[in-house]
């Protein structure tokens, strides 16, 4: 876009590089594709399912809202665009590219996927076995592993953001609360994030410094979901969500969990009723069908103190993998992959719990709160 | 496994290149810049925007390459005392400066001055590496350093730069490998390394103080000085690493790669560049014979000093070349002087006002040391 002789150069207009490339690329990148029709909208975002002029690829192209925003382009894409622009991996939603649209709005254009665990989950017509949620678990292990080989934690694994291709290739999607966890010891990481069903005990308690053990355990309650078709860990608190966590796996203590009483929200959430932390035996008559390589597969995975939690490669030579039967192939996956079912993409939209980002309360506060945080950690 | 994760970052795939490659770049971004200039003077001359008979116009003396490079250079300086003011951290502090780099290979001062840019970039930065950041908060700390900037003109940019960015917001910042470097030349030298086949490390001969010591100030080396030269363009992070503690103790990483790889000729390969990088950019002085000759460098012996302290005769020469800069635009700006933009009028004398008054008070009391190189010029 180079600026018409005469007229007043917009910053935008003059920050064009001298060669023109990158506005060249820009263009070119916004011709390649063709859009069809909006299939999702939310606050922060409208995807529309689109495709590749000439070849008919679809993707999905999710238009940022940058208009109303005071804080200029949102984290969540920020974040989203920055991580995905470095993780390549078959397990991990594809950002095919980033372009400016003539209102000036990022789009982001991503590949397009079928569907979500969650829908799969939900949806009683469809019949899934252990091969099946073998096969999904190893993809959802590979792919986060990688996130964390990276140095990115993904921080909001759940059953709707583990997504599926047309040809049955689980990917994890949706890296808007993702963040980078390069420089050690960062002691100012917040811990309001992951959604809260899927929220580890150490987050729930507080913990400024975590790691890639939040993750795993996040799956890990993906995995006991997709055992059990409902949601096995659900409390409409953070309170009573730490009271359904301790029920179900153990009283956190420094027994079992050493250092525990030092995060900033520790408590005994089940006073009347402290448990021992879960053994193995103790997980498998919760999953009585599982395999006893299973259990100790989700036992591992969902351990209190995530020191002991196995890390994404560990989980992945875990014996179960190898055992009978074997993972399904991801092109027999149930799942349905109809055109209804492609809307999925867009419905993923909703405002998240668990977000670091809340818009309630005034810019002035929500201002002092942030200069706060930040002086803290410097 | 190591190649490649880095290969599919955007760092490589965007922003390495060889020495001459680096220099074309920046070589055809001043050339296309100036004709540019020179096609916009000649239709305000056509248009009769210009009181000059105009042609003495456009055979002045264009700002050349070298120029350019050192007005960059100049505002790398006056950024690192911007994120000082800020209390930034290192991660920041070293993606800002990165950034302002990387923007400044495909964009020329002549198009829009490094001044107005800095604290777009900043902010910027903060989002990316510390996540929510409030632009009021921002304002704010920026006008204790006596540094005006409206909201709209901290976030209007932010689009394009992050266009020019390529939408890569990961750095890959090579002091983060320091602390692992550190690690484990502590375990070797405590006898307890132990490598991925369980071999043992030869005796090291030396104290845990030569390591800390070593490591220390390679850390503050590539947190300072190394983030004014060239080395993220043409060298890896553990290439960068290595010669960042090479540069303090040339025998320390000698008896490191000598434990970590066993091929001599892959070892002595390796060394070779990391002396090379240590040599020609890290360690570069004023009066060392110039390695690549021809060629457009961020070196001394190019005339650009490699520090974050501004020498004297950088800030004289910066100062030169603004006013050259400021010429060179000039008729432009008197040309749109005669089609003035009706709203904009009256806003841009309140800001005027507002600056002069501002700036009376910010000489008095400067932190950048005085002489207002960052104030607006209008």
């Amino acid at each position: 876009m180079p600026t018409p002789n005469g007229s007043t150069p917009t910053v935008s207009s003059v920050l064009v590089p001298a060669g023109g490339e990158v506005a060249d690329i820009n263009q070119e990148i916004r011709d390649k594709y063709v859009k069809d029709d909006k299939i999702g909208e939310g606050t922060y975002a409208i995807v529309y399912r689109a495709h590749v002029k000439g070849t008919g690829q679809p993707v999905a192209i999710k238009k940022i809202k940058i208009s109303s925003a005071s804080e200029g382009i949102t984290m969540d894409s920020l974040r989203e665009i920055k991580h995905l622009q470095e993780l390549r991996h078959d397990n991990i939603v594809n950002l095919l590219d980033v372009f400016v649209g003539k209102s000036h709005n990022i789009h982001a254009v991503l590949e397009f996927l079928a569907g979500d665990l969650e829908g799969i989950i939900k949806d009683k017509s469809i019949v899934y076995g252990t091969g099946d949620i073998k096969s999904w678990m190893a993809m959802s292990l590979r792919g986060l592993w990688w996130c964390h080989r990276n140095f990115v934690l993904h921080r909001d694994i759940k059953p709707n953001n583990l997504l599926y291709t047309m040809s049955g290739v689980l990917k994890i999607a949706d890296f808007g609360l993702a963040r980078s966890f390069a420089d050690p010891g960062n002691e100012n990481m917040t811990s309001q994030v992951v959604t809260r069903w899927y929220r580890p005990p150490e987050l729930l308690f507080g913990a400024k410094s975590y790691g890639p053990a939040i993750d795993v355990y996040s799956l890990g309650v993906v995995f006991a979901e997709l055992v059990l078709r409902v949601p096995w860990l659900a409390a409409s608190t953070d309170m009573q969500q730490l009271e359904v966590i301790a029920n179900a796996l153990g009283t956190p203590t420094e027994l079992n969990w050493p250092g525990v009483t030092t995060l900033p929200g520790y408590c005994i959430p089940n006073p009347d009723n402290q448990l021992p932390e879960v053994d193995l035996n103790n997980i498998r008559r919760q999953f009585p069908s599982m395999s006893i390589n299973g259990a100790q597969l989700l036992h591992g995975m969902l351990r209190l103190d995530p020191r002991k939690r196995v890390g994404a490669r560990e989980a992945l030579e875990s014996d179960w993998f190898r055992e009978e039967p074997i993972p399904t192939k991801p092109q027999d996956l149930p799942g349905k992959k109809g055109k209804e079912e492609q809307e999925k993409v867009g419905q993923d939209l909703r405002r998240r719990v668990g977000h670091d980002e809340r818009l309630d309360g005034g810019d002035l506060d929500r201002g002092k709160k942030v200069a706060r945080r930040l002086n803290f950690g410097l | 496994m190591e190649d490649e994760t880095y290969l599919g970052s955007t760092q490589y795939r965007y922003f390495t290149f060889t020495p001459s490659k680096l220099s074309q770049i920046r070589q055809r971004t001043n050339q296309l810049a100036t004709q540019h200039l020179n096609e916009s003077i000649q239709s305000a001359i056509q248009a009769g925007d210009l009181s000059d008979s105009g042609q003495d116009l456009l055979e002045r003396e264009p700002l050349t390459a070298e120029e350019e490079l050192k007005l960059v250079s100049y505002y790398i300086t006056q950024s690192v005392a911007i994120c000082d003011h800020f209390r930034t951290g290192s991660a920041v502090k070293a993606t800002t400066l990165i950034f302002l780099q990387r923007i400044y290979l495909r964009i020329s001062p002549l198009q829009i001055h490094p001044k107005t840019l800095l604290l777009p970039i900043l902010y910027l930065a903060f989002k990316s590496e510390n996540g929510v950041t409030s632009a009021s908060w921002f304002i704010r700390t920026a006008a204790e350093a006596g540094l005006t900037i409206t909201r709209e003109e901290l976030l209007t940019p932010e689009i394009d730069l992050a266009m020019n960015l390529r939408w890569a917001f990961q750095v890959l910042h090579p002091y983060r490998g320091i602390e692992g470097v550190k690690l484990e030349l502590l375990a070797m030298q405590a006898g307890t390394y132990r490598g991925p086949a369980g071999e043992t490390a030869p005796p090291f001969e030396g104290t845990r103080d030569r390591i800390e010591r070593a490591c220390g100030r390679a850390r503050i080396l590539l947190t300072g000085p190394a983030l004014c030269t060239d080395v993220y363009f043409l060298y890896t992070p553990s290439q960068i690493a290595m010669a960042g503690i090479w540069v303090q103790d040339g025998g320390l990483i000698e008896y490191f790669l000598g434990v970590k790889i066993k091929d001599e000729a892959v070892r002595q390969r390796l060394l070779k560049v990391i002396r090379e990088c240590g040599e020609r950019h890290l360690l570069a002085t004023k009066d060392a014979p110039n390695p690549y000759p021809g060629l457009l460098l961020r070196l001394p012996q190019n005339g650009v000093p490699i520090s974050v302290e501004i020498p004297p005769e950088l800030k004289k020469e910066a100062v030169r070349i603004d006013k050259k800069l400021f010429h060179l635009k000039k008729p432009l700006k008197e040309a749109k002087g005669k089609h003035p933009p009706a709203t904009d009028t009256s806003e841009e004398e309140r800001r005027a006002k507002k600056r002069k008054l501002e700036k009376e008070n910010r000489d008095k009391d400067d932190v950048f040391g005085g002489g207002g190189m960052i104030k607006r010029k209008q």
